[in-house]
Order: C-alpha cells, then structure tokens, then sequence
C-alpha cells in the first residue's frame, strides 16, 4: 500500500509529465504540413543528341502530356488543343502529335505567350503554365535542339516521294509543313488561320506578304514554293495542299 | 525520493525527443516532384486539415449527458506552391468550431458541429462533421471506439485572386483512444484509419483534380476534468501529411 509521502510524490510526477507534454504541445513541435511544395521539380536528364528516344519521349510525356492528351483529361484545362496528344511522337490519324509542337516550339512558346496569326482570337499561354512542372534550362535547351533537328529534317526532305496524285501529294505536304500551325485539315490551327478554301495562289500571296521575321520564313521550302506558285502554281505544292485541303 | 523526482524529470527530454520524431515523420526524403503530384499533396494537406476528429477524452459518458465544446485547431505553415507559382490561398493559423454531443444512452455519444455557407474575405465554406462514439472502462482505464465523418465544400480564390475555385472534401475515419484517468488528470492516445475523397475545380481553367486517399492516424492528449468542465490538449498527427494540435474547453451536463 502506498504512503501518503509516495502517494503524493506520484501526483507530482504525474503532474510534470502533464506539465511536459502541455509544453511540448505550446511550442509546437509537432506542428507541420508536407505538402511537396518545397521539393525540386522532377528533372530530365539528357546526355547526347536529344531525341524522342533519348530523353525527349520522357521530357514531354512528363512535362506536355500531362494536360495534352485526347481526349481531355478532367486535369485539363478546358481550352486545350484537341487533337494534340503528346504522348506519342509521330502523328497518326486525326490526332497530332509531338512532331506538331516543333512549330509553336521553334515561336518561343516556351518564353512567351504566342499571338501569331491573322485569324488568332485566342492567344497561346506560354508553356508550361504557371502550376505545371516547370522546365530546367537545361531541358529548355535540349526541347529547342530537338526542335531544330525536327525542322531541319523537315526542310531537308526536298524530293518527298510525290506520287503525282495531288490530293495524296498535298496531305503528305500539309503535313510536313503546315499543320504544326494551321491544324489538321487547315481548319485552324492554335497559332494561325484556317486554310481551308484557299486556292494555292492565295496561299502563295499570304506567304510572300509575310515580312522576313515572320516564322513562316523558318520554312524555306514554303518560301521556295509560293515563290514558284506565284509564277506558275499548276502542279505546284501548294496547288496540291489546296486539293488536299479541299477534301477535308 | 529526489532520485524518484529525477525519473520523472527525465522524461521531459524524452518527450521532447518523440515529439520532434513525429514532426520530423511529416517530412518525407526531398524528391522531384511534378506538378499534379503536388496538387495531389496539397488536396490531401487541407483535407487532413478539415477532417473533423474531435480532441476529446475517451470513455463512456452518463446517460443523457450534453457537452458543449469550443476548438481551436491550430493549422500549421502550408506550402502552397504548385510548378512555378505559390497559390494564393489564405489559410487562417486557427481554425474554430464549436461542437455538441448528447450520450442518449450510457456510453454512447452523439455529436457534431456545423460552420453555414457564410461568405468571410472572399472565401464561402459549408463544413459540417459528425461522430458516434462507444466508450467503456471505469477507474483509471477507459476508452472509446469512434466513427466520424466530415463534408466540406469551399469556394473562394484559391488559384488566383480574381477567379473562384471550389475544393470539396469529404472524409470518414473510424479510431481507438485509450486514456489513464488519475485524479483530474487523464492522458490518453489513440490510432485511427480514415479515408477521403477530395476535389479541386479551378475556375479559370476549368481543370478538375479529383483525389482519394485511405491514410493512418494518430492522436496523443492531455485532459483535465474539474467539474462539467473539461480542457484538452491534442496532438493530432495524420501520417505523412500533417500534425497539429488542437484545444478544447468542454461544458457538459
């Protein structure tokens, strides 16, 4: 049996342990919230070339798709492009892809919002939006090398096997050069106006009534093209975009 | 005797040393993240805050008992940066209640609170939470099973100053608490399971984060009855998400 002495003794004792926790309580050390806010952003290292293969596949699935997908994720905003789904590198079908984005890449949409097009109600954020991953420089500088390598296939591609079939012709053409900013099919692209109706020399005025800083200029071949179109456009390329776009 | 007093002493370093493992248990390693992670994180950041778990003592209560309580929730610092930008959310450093539970039969409790949709600084929030509780023991030991559950729907400019965003919660949970009851005193600790579902509607973007989650919890408490009147201090600790603490002064008859 307990003496008063030691009765009272476990009182006080149980009293500092009260007295303890009550402090360790005040000073609120227990108090925290993790919410990731403070951690670094996911990173993507590339070493070497950048390709869709080697580090950009990743970059883009990672940083882009997130929100570029078909059909729209609820995480996305609701004005997204609709036929663009980066999870995938070359187009197929009506859904464009990331070979597409080299065009609003090669504009600077990843330092600025974009307000090209004559037809453009809507201005392009600049990518990636405020809440999204954000990109390193280094990642920056391997999207825009891998931009570069894109387009520069593209220009180089000077004889593409033209089958003669303008309709055929002008698809495999309009894809090549055009759709990164006119959109599938010419109806309107998220940069520019839609081109669908246009005959091949009208296409050819608005592209040599471009000034020298305008990006359509990045494609020299288009240059080259209207260039021609604009002396004698039968069976020119741009004729051929016209057939095709007139099917669409 | 002194050699007795020194033991307890110990303890409070001891204290000391757990309470800092918990807060340091909140924080996980550092690495990357990407942006919907965060959403994510933070979705379940302010569901754990809302979540009504009411800091009360374990045990069985007389039949027909009422207890009116206020709380005061302590909400720790939260990060609210999500990619590049901190969300502009305003989160007060306390959050109040005031709760009332009624024991219709001996050791059950009944109980609840209610904050209407009363628009304050920009921000309307309809929260309401509920509990059952079953308590058992007498003399020193007692304690109490728990289910609770709580609804939130909240609007206001989370995302930007001129926008309106909602985020909905709702959370259920079921907990153990066990208390040691010496004179007034009573210390008592408990863990629970609870699980939510929670949603994020940006006004601007028309994005929709929904999120859901099953987490563990924990509390730890200091009570002292004297009278109807009861004080409650509890550590609240819900596992890689958040501890906090909460305050509570009781009326019941």
């Amino acid at each position: 049996m307990a003496s008063d002495a030691q009765y009272k003794m476990f009182n006080m004792g149980t009293l500092l342990n009260v007295i303890s926790v009550a402090v360790c309580l005040a000073l609120a050390g227990c108090m925290g919230a993790d919410t990731r806010g403070s951690e670094a952003p996911y990173h993507v290292l590339i070493s070497g070339t950048p390709t869709w293969t080697n580090g950009i596949g990743e970059l883009v699935s990672k940083k882009c798709a997130v929100c570029h997908q078909v059909p729209r994720l609820p995480t996305s905003p609701t004005n997204v492009p609709t036929d663009l789904d980066l999870r995938y590198e070359k187009t197929s079908g009506a859904i464009r892809s990331a070979e597409d984005i080299a065009a609003p890449l090669s504009l600077g949409i990843l330092q600025h919002a974009l307000s090209y097009g004559m037809n453009s109600t809507i201005p392009v954020r600049a990518m990636p939006l405020s809440y999204s991953t954000p990109l390193y420089t280094d990642e920056i500088t391997a999207l825009e090398t891998w931009t570069a390598n894109v387009i520069s296939a593209e220009n180089a591609n000077t004889s593409p096997a033209l089958s003669g079939n303008a309709i055929a012709d002008g698809a495999l053409l309009f894809k090549r050069h055009c759709q990164g900013c006119h959109g599938m099919y010419g109806a309107g692209g998220v940069v520019n106006r839609a081109l669908r109706g246009y005959t091949g020399p009208t296409i050819a005025t608005y592209i040599l009534a471009t000034s020298t800083s305008h990006p359509m200029h990045n494609w020299p071949l288009l240059m080259q093209f209207a260039t021609a179109c604009n002396t004698n456009c039968t069976g020119n390329q741009l004729e051929a975009i016209a057939a095709y776009l007139a099917t669409q | 005797m002194f050699k007795h007093i020194g033991k307890q002493f110990s303890i409070f370093p001891r204290r000391i040393f757990i309470c800092a493992l918990a807060a340091l248990a909140t924080i996980n390693a550092a690495h990357a993240v990407t942006s919907l992670e965060q959403i994510d994180r933070l979705g379940e950041v302010y569901g754990a805050v809302l979540d009504y778990r009411p800091a009360s003592i374990p045990g069985p209560r007389p039949q027909g008992q009422v207890e009116v309580a206020a709380e005061a929730d302590l909400v720790p610092s939260i990060n609210n940066r999500i990619g590049a930008k901190i969300e502009p959310v305003q989160t007060s450093p306390v959050i109040g209640r005031v709760r009332m539970d009624w024991s219709p039969i001996s050791g059950v409790r009944l109980g609840g609170y209610l904050i209407p949709p009363v628009t304050v600084m920009n921000t309307k929030a309809l929260l309401y939470g509920l509990q059952a509780e079953y308590g058992w023991g007498e003399n020193k030991i007692r304690s109490s099973a728990r289910i609770h559950m709580t609804h939130g729907n909240i609007e206001g400019p989370f995302s930007a100053a001129d926008t309106s965003d909602q985020f909905f919660l709702d959370a259920s949970g079921i907990d153990l608490r066990s208390g040691w009851f010496v004179e007034k005193w009573v210390m008592y600790a408990g863990i629970g399971l609870g699980n939510n579902r929670t949603q994020f509607r940006m006004g601007a973007d028309g994005a929709v984060i929904d999120g859901s989650h099953v987490y563990r919890y924990a509390m730890a408490g200091v009570g002292w009855k004297n009278g109807p009147w009861t004080l409650v201090a509890e550590q609240q600790h819900t596992l890689n998400y958040l501890s906090n603490v909460i305050f509570t002064v009781t009326y019941g008859f």
